[in-house]
């Protein structure tokens, strides 16, 4: 593997490959703080419960139960599967970007980056369904051949929609469980019940770590990087497009494409962080999770963060430049207009809340780390808001000018889907080791081999 | 430590992946077999219950009565139009005046009710259907019914799909034919099919553009 | 009473009385259909003969029940989703089939309805016996083929499920035989008093039978006496013109032949009996080739904002004092004796300046008219003065009375007098509502009740009949024979286009029984009527009258009058008084409330707040600003010892001190939908025929939700409705803007519409009309609260400038067909595509509700279907048009161009193998359009009105700088105010 760049060592050497192992491959074996997890689990199972029973509603009633209506026809349902693709994005491109580029530091952190993206990217894929008028034909997207012979419109966004969002979803899996294969078996040979050893013996694909093994799965796991990183780009470049190819003023801007990556970018790196330090003090990990992974996840925030400002600015120079009376007319209305409050709230949890991270005290403190992350999830759910809001509720005729007002359902549905997320997450943590094995220790070798270097006493001690 | 597992465990595990893909794609060609089977069309399947049974096999094939003697507004009318009881009874009332199986025939005429019949090609409510248009321009009876003339009792010979439809749409001329022979239902070109079905089109003034776009069938 | 009592109680069980009840008393069709079912039990006919004498025979017609069966048959086959798989695999045919009678193809009746007394002629098409369309007869000399909103309703009308279906003594359905019995009593009663104390009320009316029969009900109870009431309709210039010309007549205006025309108050294009044929004549001369060339110029002085007004080149909002104060300056300046010119203020003397000089300029050419509800005094000097000018006998003249006025004992105030008087034994209320809309001439409601016979007959079981004994079920203008006068005096002959769909009478009958008539046929009277009439050549009179729709040569001589010279009128009230001026109006959309029990006049937008299911106070920007008001605010009206409360609306443009209330709403009866919403304006409107009064407001508290299918009336910064100028008459050019898609390959036709703004009134009669031919769902108050109103064609309503004299537009929105369309691109599944001619098709059963297309509209013109909004009972499909789908829940829908006539013509037109005429296709709003301000046809035949109209100078497109090339697309609007009204 390629050597850390950097000589500071990011995980304390004074320890040996075997705690490691034990460590983690320990935590799904004999769980730590199961009365919390039990709590987490019965919440999140309530929220899904809410999920089915809104689901059904609104099957059985109509969409009409939201606070849609023309012109404010898209709202909760599509903003919040944009806010939730965008969290899915973090987990693929830090393991597999970081990989390439050979960041060790990623490597207590890809593991459960990945899982968080899996699921968020499953909250994401379920709005597009439940959004249509006529759920029961949503198959008529796809290409199959029909006795009616008509098929997909294939010029259209939503259409490239579906297949950008499944690739996405099949590459992070199968990306993360090739990642985990390893990690299986050594959990398979730690195991000491029966039933342990069967669960991850099969999901092991009875893997043996033999030097032919490792090779196959170097070059099926870059490839799979490799692969992901470009999807990472485009399906939400291509998410941006469901609104840029729309002639409504505040969307059919060429800037939205990177400007939503980012944005994506943004509020994933942010969740990873929260669930970082989340798990580091759960698990008691502060030994592989260290204060210097928080500091690169601050970095990381910090540098994203802007660059979704760049796009806010970008913007309005855009509509100032273009001259547009319609444009401009929107974008009064985002700053001034009646749902001011979301384009303000962007701005200030985006951006403004973003500001200590400069600090580096504030990058290692857990407490400042989470709660700027938590704003800036906030924030960007605010900015999908506002993109989607801002835009229809005034398009071009004074005459269809309209209001959208969320209703209990919309909400109903929002919070089901974080219990979507949370529920096979936490079962993930409970089965799974949390931070990748393998991994840790090749960091662990690396900077050890180091250190080698600088005085052989540290190494024998690390040996012991 | 023991083993976990027999040697045999690789075996089984490919061959549950293996059948696990082999199920997925074939449930697929299933269900695309299954849209265009008799089961889904329901073509060619048992004729249902008719309040009388009406045999078109006698009347159309044996005794040669026009299908338009009964279906008398198929060629000026969007609906080809079921017979009033009176029309049976023009015969009826001179022939088998006394059979059994007329009994619910005459009751209709005696008491003003209408007979209740069901319907053997029936289209979804969405598709606008025009008799009229389709006899004008030379479509004979028995591209979409069949061999009336043949059935006993009446079914449906054709799929009525879409794709059904569409084939005619997008290529008529094998399906047309001189506007005398439209209700003869044994009648075959003489000569070559499609010099002829081409030559028609050019009479008829057919043009299979304007016919394949949703408004000519969906409203 | 007592004594028919018992006779129904005895004719009663022998067969479950109760269950026929429930079938009578429950929903629409079904009274019909069950019976069907029920007809086979034991009993049932023997039961019916005893207690339906009427309805037998009914049943018995083959023709009734064929039209039944039938209705039943093609709602199957008619493509209504509403209908389950199961029962669409029936098939019903005749069993004797009527000569006429093609399966599925519509048949035409010329026939026409009555309204206000006279008739509306119109086209009734009809489908297996079932009315799915009424339009305007397009041959008839007043109306040419317009509609307005009221006529294409009626339809609804006729399909209301709440409508009265048997006659009912103190609300329990009885029979007509128990009718007859009580009958036979009552006539004899007043024979033997010689008619005493008999007093019938009805609307007015023009038709011949029904004076016939009026004349001969006298004959045989000579001291009976027929009172007449129409709520809705001002006396003022009935009085003003008889005292005028010394004998009743009535006045006749010629719109098409005024270069000018001076409106005090009077709203001429408005909503009411005259609409039709008055804004068809305006439009026909302001619409010339190029507006200004036939030059008609229009001055408006008005307290409420009106359709005239928001098509005025000169408005001027003034409360109505001071409209008394013009009159008085016109006055003067045209010197009637003794006239004196009151103080102006400027901006009154600068309007005068400019109606006077235009009246001057054009004599014999210009036209001053007065409110209709304006004091007597005020019309008097209108008609001097149009006298003086030269303009009667040209611009207006007069004729024989149309209507009868009523003489001063025939008044409703009259019949009040009466009644306190005890004077009166039994009343008739014929189709006609007084305690609803005349509550204040009664001391109190219960007056009524002191009168020992009270029978009422009407369509509804309405506040009127709640308060009478018996309530007799009328038949609907569609079910029953009668006969009228049009508003020019065209005399027609209503044929039914549908036998009763209940056990109703029409008016005729009635009064025939009434005459003691046993069961009188539907036609009997109207025939007896014109028997007389047309003599010894009575059949082929009789026959053509019917199919041409209108009865030949008997059309109105002008008399040649001269008026008597007006009286100096009152000085005006210095204006000491604070208090405010209240103004009374009919509804645009439910007019006096007969038509507030149906669904779809409720959720019509009223042309200028665009409020749907409720009726407003309208206060002008000034007054709501002084007393710190806003929309929707309740507040409490009152005047003298009378009050009423209701939300505020905003009107900008009203007077300042005038507050307007709208009739037809706060009903207590006649229906749930009625009943819905409003306040009831008649409660506080002192007597029967006044207009105005002044009166305080003040704000209570307490908010009150009003639905308006437009938030945003102000256009100041945009150009979606342009104009020109007598300086600029010409639209420049858009440059061609460059695209990369391809054009479209060129089909054989290129549909496109163009509406001409000049012409638009915004008098919504092609929105209902689209709304019938479409079957557009009423969605109901709380949908179109959310914004999820479903009308495919909206009338966009804007103003500029001062929120007090602000300029208004009107601009009527389908969709524009784009050529360049955005909601194309946007459907995944293919719902939404383009034809070779160019249509934008919107194909609902591939349609999964993504919703795409709507957000990509930049027009907005699409509606989806939040909820199911199919209307499944029976009535409300009996309505639907079969050849246009019924959207069910979850799809998207919007304005096809009427594609599915564009395919009946061309398939009418393949058949032969001819191409399509030219203009042959009409769509539904062209045809209603009154003032035919919009047109439709094939770009591709250079010589089609819409391309005549596309190389106009006036002609834009809307958003043209999108580049979505509209295949809609307008003509501007003319814009001759001199620059007096920003």
């Amino acid at each position: 593997m390629t050597a850390s760049s950097d000589a500071r060592p990011i995980l304390p050497p004074d320890q040996s490959y075997g705690d490691v192992t034990d460590q983690l491959a320990g935590i799904p074996l004999n769980f730590p703080t199961r009365r919390r997890w039990l709590i987490a689990l019965g919440l999140s199972s309530l929220l899904l419960g809410l999920l089915f029973v809104s689901a059904i509603v609104l099957f059985s009633t109509g969409v009409g139960i939201w606070g849609l209506n023309i012109p404010v026809n898209w709202a909760f349902a599509i903003h919040n599967y944009v806010w939730w693709l965008g969290i899915g994005h973090a987990g693929t491109l830090i393991s597999a970007l970081l990989l390439l580029l050979g960041r060790d530091w990623r490597n207590s952190l890809n593991r459960f980056a990945e899982t968080m993206t899996l699921f968020a990217v499953m909250c994401a894929g379920i709005y597009p369904i439940l959004h249509l008028g006529r759920p029961w034909f949503v198959y008529w997207m796809f290409p199959y051949p029909a006795t009616m012979q008509v098929w997909p419109q294939f010029r259209s966004p939503l259409e490239w929609d579906i297949w950008a969002v499944l690739t996405y979803l099949t590459v992070s899996v199968v990306f993360w469980y090739i990642g985990l294969v390893p990690d299986l078996a050594a959990a398979r040979d730690r195991a000491r019940r029966r039933r342990w050893q069967v669960f991850f013996g099969v999901l092991a694909l009875g893997w043996r770590g033999s030097a032919m093994h490792w090779m196959r799965w170097n070059q099926a796991y870059r490839l799979l990087a490799a692969l992901a990183v470009p999807l990472v780009v485009s399906v939400h470049s291509e998410v941006s497009l469901l609104f840029a190819a729309g002639t409504i003023p505040g969307w059919h801007s060429t800037i939205f494409p990177p400007y939503f990556v980012l944005g994506a970018a943004f509020s994933g790196f942010a969740v990873v962080s929260m669930i970082a330090i989340v798990l580091r003090s759960l698990f008691r990990l502060h030994n592989l999770v260290t204060d210097d992974h928080l500091d690169v996840l601050g970095k990381v925030l910090l540098a994203t963060g802007l660059m979704t400002a760049y796009g806010y600015v970008f913007e309005i120079f855009d509509t100032l430049y273009s001259g547009n009376v319609h444009e401009l007319q929107t974008l009064t209305d985002r700053v001034t207009g009646q749902y001011g409050w979301s384009y303000w709230g962007a701005i200030v949890f985006n951006f403004l809340a973003l500001q200590p991270l400069w600090w580096k005290t504030v990058r290692r403190s857990p407490w400042a780390l989470f709660a700027i992350s938590t704003s800036v999830v906030i924030g960007m759910w605010l900015e999908r808001y506002m993109i989607l809001v801002t835009s229809l509720y005034r398009d071009f005729l004074v005459s269809s000018w309209g209001e959208y007002h969320a209703t209990f359902w919309d909400w109903a549905i929002f919070a089901g889907t974080i219990g979507l997320f949370f529920v096979p997450f936490l079962l993930l943590i409970r089965l799974l080791p949390v931070i990748s094995i393998f991994e840790t220790k090749e960091v662990l070798y690396e900077e050890q081999q180091q250190a080698t270097l600088a005085s052989p006493a540290e190494v024998a001690h690390g040996r012991a | 430590m023991g083993q976990i597992f027999s040697p045999a465990a690789d075996t089984w595990l490919r061959l549950f992946l293996v059948t696990g893909i082999s199920l997925a794609t074939g449930s697929i060609v299933f269900a695309v077999g299954l849209a265009r089977s008799d089961w889904i069309t329901s073509a060619n399947m048992h004729p249902p219950a008719q309040p009388a049974p009406f045999s078109h096999r006698h009347h159309a094939g044996e005794l040669g009565i026009d299908c338009r003697y009964c279906h008398t507004s198929v060629a000026e009318s969007p609906r080809a139009g079921l017979p009033p009881t009176h029309t049976c009874m023009t015969c009826h009332s001179q022939v088998w005046t006394g059979a059994p199986m007329l009994a619910p025939v005459r009751a209709s005429l005696a008491d003003n009710k209408p007979l209740n019949w069901q319907r053997v090609a029936v289209l979804p409510e969405y598709v606008f259907f025009r008799h009229d248009i389709h006899i004008s321009k030379g479509v004979g009876c028995v591209e979409c019914h069949g061999r009336v003339d043949r059935m006993a009792l009446t079914f449906r010979a054709k799929p009525l799909t879409m794709q059904f439809c569409l084939d005619c749409h997008r290529d008529p001329a094998p399906h047309l034919r001189p506007k005398d022979q439209i209700t003869n239902m044994a009648w075959q070109p003489t000569g070559d099919r499609a010099a002829l079905g081409h030559a028609l089109m050019r009479d008829y003034g057919i043009a299979p553009e304007r016919l394949t776009h949703c408004y000519v069938c969906h409203r | 009473m007592i004594q028919a009592d018992d006779i129904m109680r005895s004719a009663a069980p022998r067969f479950d009385l109760a269950q026929a009840r429930a079938v009578a008393s429950n929903g629409s069709l079904q009274f019909w259909t069950s019976i069907e079912d029920l007809i086979d039990q034991d009993g049932f006919r023997t039961w019916l003969a005893a207690e339906f004498p009427s309805a037998a025979p009914l049943l018995d017609d083959s023709s009734r029940r064929q039209v039944l069966k039938l209705m039943g048959a093609s709602l199957l086959l008619a493509g209504l989703t509403g209908c389950q798989d199961e029962a669409a695999n029936h098939a019903l045919p005749y069993v004797n089939q009527p000569d006429y009678a093609v399966p599925g193809v519509p048949r035409h009746y010329a026939t026409a309805l009555t309204f206000e007394g006279y008739v509306q002629p119109i086209i009734a098409k009809t489908i297996a016996g079932r009315p799915i369309k009424l339009d305007g007869h397009p041959d008839h000399p007043a109306t040419r083929g317009g509609s307005d909103a009221f006529m294409q309703a009626a339809l609804f009308g006729l399909y209301d499920p709440e409508r009265s279906k048997s006659p009912t003594y103190d609300g329990i359905p009885v029979t007509w035989g128990a009718v007859d019995q009580t009958l036979a009593t009552l006539r004899e009663r007043w024979r033997n008093r010689r008619g005493e104390g008999l007093r019938i009320l009805t609307g007015p009316t023009t038709s011949p039978t029904m004076i016939r029969q009026m004349q001969a009900l006298a004959a045989l109870y000579p001291q009976m006496r027929w009172h007449r009431h129409a709520p809705a309709m001002p006396q003022q210039q009935q009085a003003a013109l008889a005292q005028a010309f010394g004998r009743p007549v009535t006045q006749h205006l010629r719109l098409d032949r005024c270069a000018a025309i001076v409106s005090i108050d009077d709203d001429l294009l408005g909503p009411g009996p005259h609409q039709v044929m008055q804004a068809r004549a305006w439009s026909t001369r302001r619409g010339e080739p190029t507006p200004g060339q036939g030059r008609s110029s229009l001055y408006v002085a008005e307290a409420v904002p009106s359709l005239t007004g928001t098509v005025a080149s000169s408005r001027l909002p003034c409360d109505p004092p001071r409209l008394g104060a013009l009159i008085q300056a016109l006055g003067a300046t045209f010197s009637l004796a003794g006239w004196t010119a009151p103080d102006l203020s400027e901006a009154e003397s600068h309007w005068i300046d400019r109606a006077v000089s235009d009246l001057r300029q054009f004599p014999g050419q210009a036209l001053l008219t007065v409110g209709p509800h304006l004091a007597p005094s005020w019309q008097k000097a209108a008609f001097a003065i149009n006298e003086a000018l030269g303009n009667a006998g040209e611009t207006i003249w007069y004729s024989e009375p149309l209507l009868v006025p009523p003489s001063d004992t025939e008044t409703l105030d009259a019949l009040a007098n009466d009644i306190e008087a005890g004077a009166v034994d039994t009343l008739i209320v014929i189709d006609c509502d007084p305690s609803y809309t005349a509550p204040t001439v009664f001391d109190d409601a219960a007056m009524l009740d002191r009168i020992p016979h009270r029978l009422h007959a009407g369509q509804h079981a309405d506040e009127t009949a709640t308060r009478s004994q018996w309530h007799l079920p009328l038949s609907h203008s569609l079910e029953g024979w009668s006969d009228g006068r049009a508003v020019d005096g065209t005399y027609s002959i209503i044929q039914p286009a549908i036998s009763p769909l209940y056990a109703t009478r029409s008016l005729h009958q009635l009064l025939d029984m009434l005459a003691g008539q046993q069961d009188p046929a539907n036609d009997a009277a109207v025939r007896a009527t014109w028997r007389e009439r047309f003599g010894d050549n009575f059949d082929n009179r009789w026959t053509d009258a019917l199919h041409r729709g209108w009865v030949e040569g008997k059309s109105l001589q002008p008399l040649a009058l001269k008026a008597k010279s007006p009286p100096v009128p009152l000085a005006l009230d210095a204006g000491e008084d604070q208090s405010l001026h209240i103004v009374f109006r009919p509804d645009p959309t439910v007019w006096d409330g007969r038509f507030a029990n149906i669904a779809w006049l409720q959720e019509l937008p009223k042309p200028i707040s665009k409020l749907t299911w409720d009726n407003a106070i309208a206060v002008s920007p000034a007054l709501a600003g002084a007393r710190a008001l806003s929309n929707g605010d309740m507040i409490e009206v009152e005047i003298g010892d009378r009050k009423l409360q209701g939300p505020v609306w905003i009107m900008p443009g009203q007077a300042a001190n005038t507050v307007a209330l709208a009739f037809g709403y706060g009903r207590r009866n006649g229906g749930e939908i009625a009943k819905s919403g409003g306040y009831d304006a008649y409660a506080i409107r002192a007597g029967d025929d006044v207009w105005q009064a002044r009166g305080t407001l003040a704000r209570v508290e307490g908010q009150y939700q009003l639905a308006t299918t437009q938030q945003h009336h102000r256009m100041d910064g945009f150009d979606f409705v342009r104009e020109v100028t007598a300086a600029h008459p010409t639209i420049p050019k858009p440059k061609d803007a460059a695209t990369l898609y391809p054009e479209w390959p060129p089909g054989d036709h290129a549909w496109a519409m163009a509406i001409d703004l000049d012409r638009c009134i915004g008098c919504n009669a092609c929105i209902a009309a689209c709304n019938v031919e479409n079957n557009v769902p009423v969605v109901g108050k709380d949908q179109v609260v959310r914004g999820r109103e479903m009308l495919w064609l909206r009338v966009d309503r804007y103003y500029t400038g001062d929120l007090g004299n602000p300029r208004s537009f009107f601009q009527p929105v389908p969709c524009m067909h784009c050529e360049k369309a955005p909601c194309e691109m946007g459907c995944p599944v293919h719902a939404t595509v383009h034809s070779p001619d160019g249509i934008n098709q919107m194909v609902y059963n591939r349609c999964i509700g993504t919703r795409t297309c709507s957000s990509y509209c930049p027009y907005k013109v699409r509606r989806f279907n939040w909820y199911d909004y199919r209307d499944t009972t029976d009535a409300g499909q009996a309505a639907k048009n079969p050849d246009v789908s019924v959207r069910s829940r979850g799809v998207m829908e919007k304005c096809t161009y009427c594609t599915q006539r564009i395919q009946a013509a061309r398939v009418e037109a393949d058949k032969n193998n001819q191409p399509l005429r030219r203009d042959e296709i009409v769509t539904a709003c062209q045809q209603a359009c009154p003032t035919q301000a919009i047109t439709f046809g094939d770009l591709n035949d250079s010589g089609s009105a819409v391309s005549k109209l596309r190389r106009s100078g006036r002609h834009y497109a809307l958003l043209e700088d999108l580049g979505t090339r509209p295949r809609t697309t307008y003509l501007a609007r003319w814009n001759d105010s001199d620059g007096d009204v920003s």
